[in-house]
């Protein structure tokens, strides 16, 4: 059996007493792309940085590629792990160019072999014309992907980014976060990176944790994600939409402003509870025969559609996508219909 | 831990002179200082506060004025004048002194010149050896201070502001007046703050003048009534003023960040001149560099030609190796100590060090007579308990151990310019954060091998400004040198002094000319590091 890439078996750590990261579990495989997702503060880069072996962890233990580096009394130093590491700064030297960033880990090989790695990683993100440049003659885009090449450059069995496109504006942003994943996927090198941003961990990412204070919250497919959270943080954090009250009166049916919905629930809830229902903006269907009626309260244009905040009779907010071609004014009642397959909803 | 200790000890070993002076502002009064108080205070009070009003106008005018023209404006010449009006930092404020009494004396050249051949009455003709001589030098030495911050200031927020209120209906006068001046606010008063300090802190100058301010009076008080205490005590009001000066610099510096709003976006977008603007423009931005730094240049070379022969000789040679090994032990010391501060601060990111250090590094704030005055108390005091000990212990008598020796020069140096080494290593410093180290400890390179390929090439450069920089410093470095030296240990400084309070212009031309060469080094390096930053 292939070990996985990265095992965190319930890792826990305080710092002046607090609890910064408690009874923290996840399992990569091989290959994979995983991400930590959470807001800033909430623990994700200390959870990387002890994975790294920079910082100590108090309880639980580590495995990088099936052996163990991190426990409460060991602690494998970081050079040890065969790790490769993208800084938020980037952290490139700024006192060497690029070809000697890039060359910097690679010492202990022979001079040709080196070499030959240094232009394969030039190669690989695109800066061959640039290795005679300085870090600070190169742009932001550039330097991330000289931390990249870096930071692939001697190999490792887990590549770790921490915030990797942050210091990026918007369009870069996107652009390279899918040019950094196919190069990973390209050498099947298994990483993990910590972000803030979910479109993000979206594009990048097979599998995300979601996480709150220092916590982790669910650790799944991006898909399952949106549709189908397993607690109310989760279904708040990720994507768009909102919670509406309801009664659950039977094992497939829960009533609610919009009407009854009926649909297989993602998990089962007693009958009678009151229960929060997970509304996307896209179960919403725009539909003027309806008897559901609700009034504009804000239009965002986005395009192709419009995203419409919606007032209900009882004061209950909700979000609509619509077809752009749909155009209404603020203040205008419109008729709204639910369509929804599966059923998100928890227990109040 | 014993890195932390040790770059503590030192900073507060630094600190020990200021707190020795300040003690004496409430120490009981001496006879000597009654009949300072009764005959002399009020007139170094007077002279001390017109010398600084008017250094500051001058400064302020020639200063804002030139960096308002090349910061914004466009005409001919003004890459050139861009640097060249900062040229004048390189003529210590003392020589430009003696030179211009040298020229505009009665027996000067100038005069001559216009009695001689074109049989002038001279009565008009203005005397040197005045309160308005004083400051027009003073001005002439200073201004380079405001010009360089405030042209900072214009660079990145002038043409910007101009616009919006010209947008806003206003004329282009009107809105330097109204926007750009207020906006410059706290760069321009950082630089009059700076020059305030120059001022307080001069002694060369002053004394050339036979112009009484507290630091001349500290100096008469110590070597012509030898009291040391009356010295102390006029060195402790001194302080406190400069102390103020001091926090008023320091909250200027503070807004500045507040205020930072952009870099100048390109050079088209600049103000050009035309007509008479332009020409006078140009007219009187060469009048001022011709004025501070090119005509006393030239009169010092033509005064070191005519002395030559009999000026450079073994005596010559002897003033220069004393100066530059001074100046090396100095930069020894200081950037040693700058490196471990500055590692301190890094290793250990508490207040406690933070403060410490930053306290330590106040002392370029400190007029040279009364440092001076702080470290001979000091060390007469460590001298006496190490005399008593050594007779207790041994039975020997001594007269002194630390004063009038080598280390007592060097304790005072490195208060005075521990600052200029540390904050330039320090900036290298920054830029070797924590993920540096991270990054190469995961690329398998650490220890001593992460200090060789990482640490000492990314520090070198500031090693090396650090270096540059307070040797310089060091080598124009008067009244510390003058009231602390070894017996014998005259430098080319000391040297300038002592020949021109005789009066002996012509012979001081050679240490002078010198100096300033020693001076134009750091201002052609900061030339060229501006010129790769591209502005």
């Amino acid at each position: 059996m292939v070990p996985n890439a990265l095992e965190v078996n319930n890792i826990s750590k305080k710092y002046n007493g607090k609890c910064v990261i408690n009874t923290f579990s996840f399992e990569l495989q091989k290959g994979y792309i995983g991400c930590l997702l959470g807001e800033s503060g909430c623990g994700k880069t200390t959870i990387l940085r002890c994975i790294a072996g920079f910082e100590a962890i108090q309880s639980g233990s580590i495995f990088i590629d099936g052996s163990l580096v991190s426990n409460s009394s060991l602690r494998i130093p970081p050079e040890n792990r065969r790790l490769g590491m993208v800084f938020q700064d980037y952290a490139l030297f700024p006192h060497l160019t690029v070809r000697k960033n890039i060359s910097f880990g690679l010492e202990n090989q022979s001079k040709k072999r080196r070499n030959r790695r240094v232009m394969e990683m030039l190669d690989l993100v695109g800066l061959t014309n640039d290795a005679e440049k300085y870090p600070h003659e190169l742009s932001g885009g550039q330097q991330q992907r000289v931390a990249l090449a870096r930071a692939l450059g001697p190999n490792p069995d887990l590549l770790l980014m921490d915030e990797p496109f942050s210091n990026l504006d918007v369009s870069l942003r996107e652009r390279l976060s899918v040019d950094v994943r196919k190069i990973l996927k390209d050498l099947g090198i298994s990483a993990l990176l910590v972000t803030h941003n979910q479109h993000e961990a979206f594009a990048m990412a097979d599998m995300i944790g979601v996480m709150k204070e220092g916590q982790l919250e669910q650790w799944d497919t991006a898909y399952n994600l949106y549709h189908r959270p397993q607690s109310q943080f989760v279904a708040d954090f990720v994507g768009e939409g909102v919670l509406v009250l309801g009664k659950v009166t039977s094992d497939d049916e829960v009533q609610t402003q919009l009407g009854t919905l009926k649909g297989r629930f993602s998990y089962p809830c007693r009958n009678g509870c009151p229960a929060n229902v997970l509304i996307r903006p896209e179960d919403i269907i725009h539909d003027d025969n309806s008897p559901f009626k609700a009034e504009i309260l804000r239009k965002n244009f986005r395009g192709a559609n419009i995203l419409y905040t919606l007032r209900l009779l009882n004061e209950e907010k909700i979000l609509a996508l619509v077809s752009s071609h749909h155009n209404h004014s603020i203040g205008q009642e419109i008729g709204i219909r639910p369509q929804v397959d599966e059923i998100v909803l928890f227990e109040a | 831990m014993s890195l932390r200790f040790i770059a503590v000890f030192s900073a507060i070993c630094v600190l020990l002179p200021i707190l020795v002076i300040l003690s004496f502002f409430l120490q009981p009064e001496s006879e000597i200082w009654q009949h300072i108080v009764d005959i002399l205070l009020i007139d170094l009070l007077k002279n001390t506060f017109f010398l600084c009003i008017g250094v500051l106008a001058g400064t302020f005018v020639l200063g804002v004025g030139a960096a308002w023209l090349t910061a914004v404006c466009d005409f001919p010449g003004r890459k050139f004048f861009n640097w060249a009006l900062i040229l004048p930092l390189a003529v210590p404020t003392y020589v430009l002194a003696f030179v211009f009494i040298g020229l505009l004396d009665f027996s000067g050249p100038v005069q001559t010149l216009l009695r001689t051949h074109f049989f002038l009455p001279l009565k008009w003709f203005p005397n040197i050896r005045s309160t308005g001589g004083v400051i027009f030098v003073m001005s002439l030495a200073l201004y380079p201070y405001v010009y360089l911050l405030a042209r900072n200031a214009f660079q990145t927020q002038g043409k910007r502001i101009l616009e919006v209120s010209q947008a806003l209906g206003q004329s282009r006068t009107n809105a330097f007046f109204k926007a750009a001046l207020p906006m410059a606010r706290p760069w321009i008063a950082s630089g009059l703050m700076l020059v305030l300090m120059e001022t307080l802190a001069d002694f060369g100058a002053v004394s050339i003048f036979n112009y009484d301010t507290f630091t001349t009076g500290i100096y008469k008080a110590w070597f012509g009534f030898f009291s040391l205490s009356a010295a102390a005590q006029l060195s402790s009001i001194l302080l406190i003023f400069v102390i103020l000066v001091v926090i008023v610099e320091q909250q200027m510096r503070a807004k500045m960040q507040f205020h930072q709003v952009g870099k100048m976006t390109t050079e088209t977008s600049r103000i050009r001149l035309y007509g008479w603007k332009k020409w006078g423009a140009c007219g009187s931005l060469s009048a001022i560099v011709l004025i501070a730094f090119l005509i006393p240049c030239l009169q010092l070379s033509v005064w070191s030609f005519k002395s030559a022969a009999v000026e450079i000789d073994s005596r010559y040679i002897g003033l220069l190796v004393r100066s530059v090994f001074l100046s090396l032990m100095a930069v020894t010391v200081i950037t040693g100590l700058g490196l471990l501060m500055s590692y301190t601060q890094r290793q250990y990111p508490d207040y406690f060090t933070k403060w410490t250090i930053r306290l330590a590094s106040m002392g370029y704030a400190l007029p040279g007579t009364v440092l001076a005055v702080g470290i001979v108390i000091m060390v007469n005091f460590t001298d006496k308990q190490f005399i008593w000990a050594v007779k207790e212990i041994t039975g020997i008598q001594f007269k002194s151990i630390l004063n009038g020796t080598i280390i007592t020069v060097l304790f005072a140096y490195t208060v005075r310019f521990l600052t200029v080494g540390f904050n330039s290593i320090n900036s290298s410093m920054l830029r070797i954060t924590k993920s540096l180290d991270e990054a190469s400890t995961l690329l398998g390179v650490t220890g001593v091998k992460l200090l060789q390929r990482i640490h000492i090439p990314v520090l070198k450069n500031g090693l090396y400004t650090a270096a540059m920089l307070v040797f310089v410093d060091v080598m124009k470095e008067m009244p510390i040198t003058l009231m602390t030296r070894p017996f014998g240990w005259d430098t080319l400084a000391v040297k300038i002094f002592e020949l021109t309070s005789e009066g002996e212009w012509q012979r001081a031309a050679i240490p002078s000319i010198t100096l300033v060469f020693a001076g134009l080094i750091p201002l052609i390096l900061l030339h060229k590091k501006s010129e790769q930053t591209a502005l």
